[in-house]
């Protein structure tokens, strides 16, 4: 099992290249995130994706479910087949975050909706005292939608220690700079006031992820934690990084060449 | 209607430990038992009526047994999305209540009117749809729609119509109040309705059939439409998806020639002005006056 970002990049390189998917530069900017998470932090049994003790991942973010299909096919819960037939008629996998998929927990395509659930879920597991957590990711665009807020408020209010929001803070939306469209920021400071711990760090820092997801602070102070990750639209292949026109842009066979050749730069 | 309500949603959460009643900040007086006996399985999670359901979703996810309760003109109608989405997608057993459906709350307006809640969900997958007339049908309606093992929507509309069962119904199957044997006409009601249109089909000596759940609909209509020759639908709800609808598909579905259809609803229209809900039924010529006078211009047919 390699859950390298690098390689996880190249199996969402290879996907979106079958499927002549869009939405490559939405799944890029969160592999770390995912990566850390499955690899480092979340008790998942990979032979059993509906284990009853599993901790939970929600990709409220529906847009970059390629980065989790990328995951799960490494460890073994999605099989290969299922990448080769990408969008094909009649294949398993869609474009957005479906719950009918192995090891995917939330309907995530229409933004704001896998959020509350996600906070459902970590209400339930508190008020039966399991130690299992529940961890959501967002996008920076998605919290334009007021269901976010519902949510943020809910899970600060009842302390909900066994729930992490990770905001994939990479600064696009499908059409524009968040600070133009609709401006968030102090986005860290809407979180603490919401009731949440939270922590800032650079979302592709590996090490800096790891150190966030253990911080314990959150349990000492009562509060649900807040992870917002500062990350990059189209993390890892140059020409996608920070344009906005890879959250549409399918790839060709000049580009898909151009992508591989980057992520396999330094390999054997 | 409010206190069989009220003793239901106590009784599921004494008989179930994992039960938990949801709220909008909706449905004071209606909690009152289930807030003083088992306060750990009330939640008013506060104004946030879409992330309401997705909570409801969530909690039901991991195991509960979730009640969601609100105003009709809220949920379902505000949170229809979420609906679809968090709880029809995945076929999750949420019961949801939509309380003061109609124009019951007339003069408070427009934004807490709701004609349209059937016409929606019955579009959606998955959901089943209870449309109770009085206390007995309510009582019958919730306990199905608890044992349903999929997702649920009770309609619940106004209170104070004459009940007309006095004795337990064992099913929600549709069922006459009234038959004349030698009448072709059937009156049909769901919900609100049914006390006065039960009353009316014994002045003008027609058959009344009740209707409590509207989707799917019971197949034994397949044997009691094909009866008559013509049919009067009642439903203080919008012409459009709703009971008339209901029936006119579920014929269509089955070849069933349909019969002269005389459909009695809410028109195409919001409220004019404020008053009473008899004031409000007349501004759709809905009023129990106005059905009188409507049904007497038919009664040549009958």
């Amino acid at each position: 099992m390699n859950l390298e970002p690098k390689n996880l990049r190249k199996h969402i390189i290879n996907m979106a290249y079958t499927g002549s998917s869009v939405h490559i530069a939405c799944a890029f900017s969160l592999v770390e995130i995912c990566s850390v998470l499955y690899d480092k932090i979340m008790t998942f049994n990979n032979s059993n994706p509906d284990d009853p003790t599993r901790d939970i991942l929600a990709l409220s973010k529906g847009h970059g479910v390629m980065a989790i299909y990328a995951c799960l096919k490494e460890m073994g819960v999605i099989e290969q087949e299922h990448f080769d037939k990408y969008f094909t008629d009649g294949s398993l996998l869609h474009g957005l975050g479906e719950p009918r998929v192995p090891g995917i927990e939330v309907l995530g395509g229409s933004l704001g909706h896998g959020l509350p659930v996600a906070i459902g879920m970590a209400l339930g597991l508190k008020r039966e005292g399991s130690n299992r957590q529940v961890y959501c990711i967002v996008g920076d665009g998605e919290i334009n939608e007021g269901t976010i807020w519902e949510g943020l408020l809910f899970a600060g209010h009842h302390k909900l220690t066994n729930f992490t929001v990770i905001v994939d803070a990479n600064g696009l939306q499908a059409m524009g700079e968040i600070d133009e469209i609709l401006n968030l920021e102090p986005m860290g400071a809407k979180f603490k006031s919401f009731g949440f711990h939270t922590i800032e760090c650079d979302g592709h820092n590996v090490k800096l992820l790891e150190d966030a997801f253990k911080d314990k602070t959150h349990e000492e102070v009562q509060k649900p934690k807040a992870i917002i990750a500062r990350t990059m639209k189209g993390k890892g292949v140059s020409f996608m990084e920070n344009d906005n026109i890879w959250h549409y842009t399918r790839l060709n066979p000049e580009t898909l060449d151009k992508a591989m050749a980057e992520l396999q730069e330094g390999e054997e | 209607m409010r206190t069989v309500l009220s003793n239901k949603i106590t009784q599921s959460a004494v008989d179930n430990p994992k039960f938990v009643a949801l709220t909008g900040d909706h449905g004071y007086a209606l909690f009152d038992e289930i807030r003083k006996t088992r306060p750990e399985q009330f939640l008013n999670v506060g104004m946030i009526e879409q992330a309401m359901i997705g909570l409801a979703a969530g909690l039901t996810q991991v195991g509960h047994q979730t009640l969601v309760y609100g105003l009709a003109s809220f949920i379902p109608m505000r949170v229809i999305e979420q609906i679809k989405l968090d709880v029809c997608y995945s076929k999750l057993p949420v019961k949801i209540i939509g309380d003061g459906a109609g124009v019951v709350y007339s003069v408070l307006g427009c934004s807490h009117h709701c004609a349209e809640d059937v016409s929606c969900l019955r579009s959606l997958p998955h959901i089943e749809i209870y449309s109770p007339g009085d206390p007995e049908e309510l009582r019958i309606c919730y306990d199905e729609s608890m044992a349903y093992e999929g997702p649920t929507y009770l309609r619940v509309g106004k209170c104070d119509n004459p009940a007309i069962n006095t004795e337990k119904l064992t099913s929600t199957k549709p069922y006459l109040t009234h038959e004349v044997l030698d009448s072709d006409t059937l009156f049909v009601t769901t919900g609100a309705m049914l006390g006065i249109i039960h009353e009316y089909a014994k002045e003008f000596k027609v058959n009344h059939l009740s209707i409590m759940k509207l989707k799917p609909l019971d197949e034994s209509l397949a044997e009691i439409l094909p009866k008559y020759k013509r049919i009067v639908c009642f439903e203080e709800h919008t012409r459009y998806g709703g009971l008339t609808s209901a029936l006119t598909d579920f014929m269509i579905d089955r070849q069933i020639p349909i019969p002269t259809m005389h459909p009695f609803n809410l028109e195409d229209k919001f409220a004019n002005h404020c008053g009473s809900h008899q004031y409000a039924l007349s501004e759709h010529n809905l009023s129990n006056e106005q059905i009188r006078s409507r049904l007497s211009d038919l009664a040549s047919e009958f």
